[in-house]
């Protein structure tokens, strides 16, 4: 079940003929464009919308008012519910809560008169104060008098009742930290396309990560019938969480393509990318560790501040999902972790790429240095020490995680052994500003153990293979993973097997592809049907052939594929099994990493020497596929550590707003990876896979945080705020500090 | 995202182009920099002239030590120009690494002098090396030297009907181009140029100020005999950077003084 070979979808996505929502425009479409808000907290707002309506070609101009439609509800993520009073209505009624939010809606003929019409709305309103950072949300004025607090979540702690002792303990450190809010930034904005057809159907065309759940809130939010909806998910350019999303956006085109009984599209700008598509991280930390002198910690108390932005969604979850792991890969006797989790006046979060692990391992790798040093020991020692053995496997953390398998030690030397931390110390001896971090990393993947996902398999009377997945991609390559999958399971070539995703009338049922889960549910259950598909196959031959199914020669007695479906089939047979299959657990990859920096005292500048990546993330299906993901993760780990941060002024106003203000490191910027490679299948599925997706982006920042902080040790820093190259010399907003800056004294 | 109306013409050659030029009409070569401005909606035009394609502007000569880059010649273009590299090294290294892929195959230095944006790499080169931009408009033919050319942020002194047609490249002896950006895309977060000729040292910056900026106290100081090192720490002497999200204006202050001397240490023997 490996291979080199290159993915079946690449062709076409890099030929041009993918076709993403974007490309599909029905006859008669009209375009809608969304006039927002330009200032961050408003009450008392009337909007004026004659001037946009009289623009020729516009054919409606709606507001709140004009189409009643459902709040989107408030939640803490898996259900869960958040103050009742946080809903959020999909068009402001008569309060603003952040830059970007939507005021009104345009639909005309093209595209650029909506754009026009758009900017002729104008809206009236009450300044209201600002509630700009999570600092100030907590009895700050709240985002919804109703709520009586800006707290979506109060403090909780758990294990309930934890206090642990940190004061008996020789060796004590805290650590504070900040995950600045980063713009998940696909290649691809959002399109979404709502279509009625003939037949009295709505196709909404989106490139989602759920589309069966993306059904089901159009349905429920503007009132539509389950069986007159069709969500199709074309080719998509990219979605790291942000495609999971419910936006306003989606039941207003809807609502407008309902209305007007034409297709609606919109096209979200890379500028209502950053201002309100959703942001992820946005989490502030203090950990605090103690323990005994020769380096072992035992008690750890951890307090996490979740910023949501406006409204509590989605993103609710990640603080939670922080909590989840702040242990991280360590064995501690004592452990508390409180959690508060706010509304600020931004736009909302959500998952993101990672979502909560980058930020757990981030506080605890960070605080595992601060521990070695003041103890006097070498880090990569204290976390020898320290770090779950395989003897203690499964491991169930203070926090609720059950880790299931795998040597953190030996990935951690593997690392350093990859790393090479001879020459690195050889540089520091030639007087070069050079540092070496690391990072131990455990990921937590498939959120929602009871979760499903749907997958059936066919073999068709000619012997053709069409395999259907819940789980659609975003440019991961499911096509060539479930067709290898599947032709594995089923022992015909993978070129025989066509994979039918993204649609919900082709494929009855499905969750989604989001939280690392797809290789573990998805390709589950497309195994375990096409295993099931595999024995009828088997058994037909040997009814064939006259023989028990155990004594057929060769898999199936001489006979074809073809020609066993075609006998089936003639006798009113078919080969076919569905399944919903649930792994019944979280599965626990892990990992380390090593940077190796060298820092520019006159700039600020930090390069990456080297950037090792060493990953179990149990059995391996497509180790093309597998390293990309490291990869491309691993740079948004980079990306994180040293230039990504959205930006807000102290009234809100959003400053990084396109490409041109917010840093994106492209490919001249990647470092040279170094990656290994661990396999501990995952006990809970057939294929013992465990999520691939996160690992990079979890790692990345910490060790390189920790690089730069070992490179600057020397000169007395001890802190630093990612990310680390923003500015820079004298009176920094925030460091690395060219700590003797040769040419500027002032 | 999404521009005004606006009308496209795309004249056959200069004359003519020269001949639809007038207010509200705005000349495009490669669009990397107008175009997004139209898209964004922070500048507006009737009607674009692209003069892209001209043949009479694509072309790179040598004429009596003067190298002559025609307005819509390339950066691509430059990095490969076996002239522009061995007269202009400076300029030959910029159109490989400016910005991305897809601009150096678009955008030309022409257009960056027109475009005047004072984090560009290419007008303080231009300062730097003393270029002058030739210009045709309905009136005739004249030159204006670089110093001459920027009056304000992306304001130069070309009027409604003008049109650059080449950037005349005088000779020098050595020239170096030192940018500080935090991703290889990204505009200089500051920068500098600095020229070696038969006059002295020349120096100017990149994006500390409203216009490319000519570091006169650097010049100076090392007509004066000061070391390389002691002239760069007058470079932000005068400046006025902007102070945005990609720093505060005193530490673009302090890089104007680390990367002046980064690039004297490349033209200083």
């Amino acid at each position: 079940m490996t291979g080199h070979e290159p993915r079946r979808e690449d062709a076409r996505l890099l030929n041009g003929g993918a076709r993403y929502t974007g490309d599909i425009r029905p006859d008669g479409c009209l375009h809608a464009a969304f006039a927002r808000s330009r200032v961050a907290s408003a009450t008392a707002v009337s909007v004026d919308v004659a001037a946009a309506r009289g623009l020729p070609g516009v054919v409606a101009v709606l507001t709140a008012a004009d189409l009643d439609l459902k709040d989107i509800p408030a939640t803490l993520g898996h259900g869960r519910p958040a103050p009742p009073a946080m809903t959020r209505p999909p068009l402001v009624r008569d309060r603003i809560r952040y830059v970007g939010e939507p005021l009104a809606v345009v639909v005309a003929t093209d595209p650029y008169l909506a754009a026009d019409a758009a900017a002729l709305v104008t809206a009236a309103y009450e300044p209201a104060p600002v509630v700009a950072t999570p600092a100030a949300a907590e009895g700050g004025p709240p985002l919804f008098p109703e709520a009586g607090s800006n707290l979506v979540l109060p403090a909780v702690t758990i294990p309930e009742g934890a206090d642990p002792d940190l004061d008996r303990w020789p060796v004590r450190v805290a650590v504070e930290l900040v995950s600045p809010r980063l713009a998940p930034t696909p290649m691809e904005p959002i399109s979404f396309l709502a279509a009625p057809g003939p037949d009295g159907r709505l196709t909404i065309y989106c490139g989602h990560q759920a589309p069966h759940r993306l059904k089901r809130q159009m349905c429920d939010l503007v009132g539509l019938d389950p069986a007159a909806v069709r969500v199709v998910v074309p080719d998509v350019g990219g979605a790291f969480g942000m495609k999971a999303q419910l936006y306003p956006e989606y039941p207003v085109v809807t609502a407008c393509a309902v209305r007007l009984g034409r297709p609606v599209a919109w096209d979200q700008t890379r500028t209502e990318q950053f201002e309100s598509g959703t942001h992820g991280r946005g989490a502030y930390e203090r950990v605090e560790l103690a323990g005994t002198a020769d380096g072992r910690i035992r008690a750890a108390r951890i307090e996490i501040l979740g910023d949501v932005g406006a409204y509590p969604h989605n993103g609710s979850a990640v603080p939670l999902f922080m909590r989840l792991m702040a242990q991280g890969a360590y064995d501690i006797d004592e452990v508390a972790v409180t959690t508060r989790i706010v509304v600020t006046n931004r736009a909302p979060t959500a998952p993101y790429r990672g979502a909560g692990r980058p930020e757990a391992a981030y506080g605890m790798e960070r605080a595992v240095d601060a521990y070695a040093h003041a103890a006097g020991l070498d880090p990569a020692q204290v976390r020898l020490l320290n770090l779950v053995r395989p003897d203690q496997m499964p491991f169930r953390t203070h926090t609720g995680a059950l880790y299931d398998g795998g040597d953190y030690a030996a990935a951690l030397r593997m690392a350093l052994d990859l790393a090479g931390t001879g020459e690195v110390e050889a540089w520091k001896a030639a007087g070069e500003t050079v540092g070496l971090g690391m990072c131990v990393y455990v990921e937590r993947s498939n959120g929602d153990p009871a979760g499903t996902e749907y997958g059936s398999v066919t073999v068709h009377p000619d012997g053709t293979v069409v395999a259907r997945s819940g789980s659609s991609a975003l440019g991961q390559g499911h096509e060539s993973v479930w067709s290898r999958v599947v032709g594995d399971a089923l022992r015909v070539p993978p070129s025989t097997v066509r994979v039918v995703q993204g649609d919900t009338d082709a494929v009855p049922a499905g969750t989604g592809s989001f939280a690392s889960r797809s290789a573990t549910v998805g390709g589950s259950a497309l195994h375990n049907c096409a295993t099931a598909v595999r024995e009828q196959l088997r058994d037909a031959a040997a009814k064939l052939l006259g023989v028990p199914p155990g004594e057929l020669a060769g898999e199936l007695g001489g006979l074809s594929v073809a020609e066993v479906a075609a006998a089936v089939y003639a006798e009113g047979g078919r080969l076919f099994a569905e399944q919903e299959f649930a792994s019944g657990a979280q599965n626990f990859p892990y990992g380390a990493c090593v940077a190796v920096v060298a820092v520019d005292l006159d700039t600020g500048l930090v390069t990456l020497r080297r950037l090792v990546a060493v990953d179990d993330c149990g059995v391996v299906l497509d180790p093309l596929v597998v390293e990309g993901q490291l990869e491309g993760s691993l740079l948004q780990g980079v990306a994180q550590a040293l230039f990504e941060e959205v930006v807000y002024d102290g009234e809100g106003r959003p400053l990084t707003t396109d490409l041109a203000t917010y840093t994106l490191p492209t490919a001249p910027d990647a470092p040279g990876y170094v990656t290994g490679r661990l396999v501990t299948p995952a006990p809970s599925n057939p294929l013992g896979v465990k999520g691939a997706g996160e690992a990079g982006c979890i790692g990345a920042p910490p060790a390189i945080v920790n690089a730069v902080l070992d490179a600057l040790r020397r000169y007395g820093v001890t802190d630093l705020r990612m990310p680390l190259t923003r500015p820079g010399c004298g009176r920094p907003f925030r460091a690395p500090v060219p700590p003797r800056c040769r040419r500027c004294s002032r | 995202m999404i521009p005004a109306r606006f009308d496209y013409l795309r004249p056959d050659g200069v004359d003519e182009a020269v001949a639809l030029l007038g207010p509200g009409t705005r000349v495009l070569a490669g669009g990397h920099s107008l175009i997004p401005a139209l898209k964004l909606r922070q500048t507006t035009a009737a009607r674009l002239v692209d003069v892209g394609r001209l043949a009479a502007l694509r072309t790179v000569e040598l004429d009596a030590g003067v190298l002559v880059i025609g307005a819509a010649v390339t950066y691509a273009e430059l990095a490969a120009h076996p002239l522009v590299r061995r007269h202009c090294p400076v300029l030959a290294r910029l159109g490989g690494r400016v910005a991305d892929p897809q601009v150096r195959h678009r955008g030309t230095p022409a257009g960056a002098l027109a475009h005047a944006d004072p984090a560009g790499d290419a007008p303080a080169i231009a300062l730097a090396l003393g270029v002058e931009v030739a210009v045709r408009s309905a009136a005739g033919s004249r030159t204006v030297p670089a110093g001459a050319l920027f009056t304000g942020r992306r304001e130069t002194s070309l009027r409604a009907g003008d049109l650059v047609t080449a950037i005349r490249v005088p000779a020098h002896d050595a020239a170096w181009y030192e940018k500080f950006t935090r991703v290889s895309h990204m505009w200089a977060i500051a920068g500098a140029c600095a020229v070696r000729g038969p006059s002295g040292v020349r120096v100017a910056l990149a994006n500390v100020a409203a216009t490319p900026w000519r570091a006169t106290g650097v010049e100076g100081a090392l007509r004066d005999g000061a070391t390389p090192a002691e002239a760069a720490a007058l470079a932000a002497d005068g400046t006025d950077p902007p102070d945005d999200v990609h720093g505060p204006a005193a530490y673009r202050r302090h890089l104007a003084r680390v990367v002046t001397g980064r690039a004297l240490a490349r033209v200083t023997p």
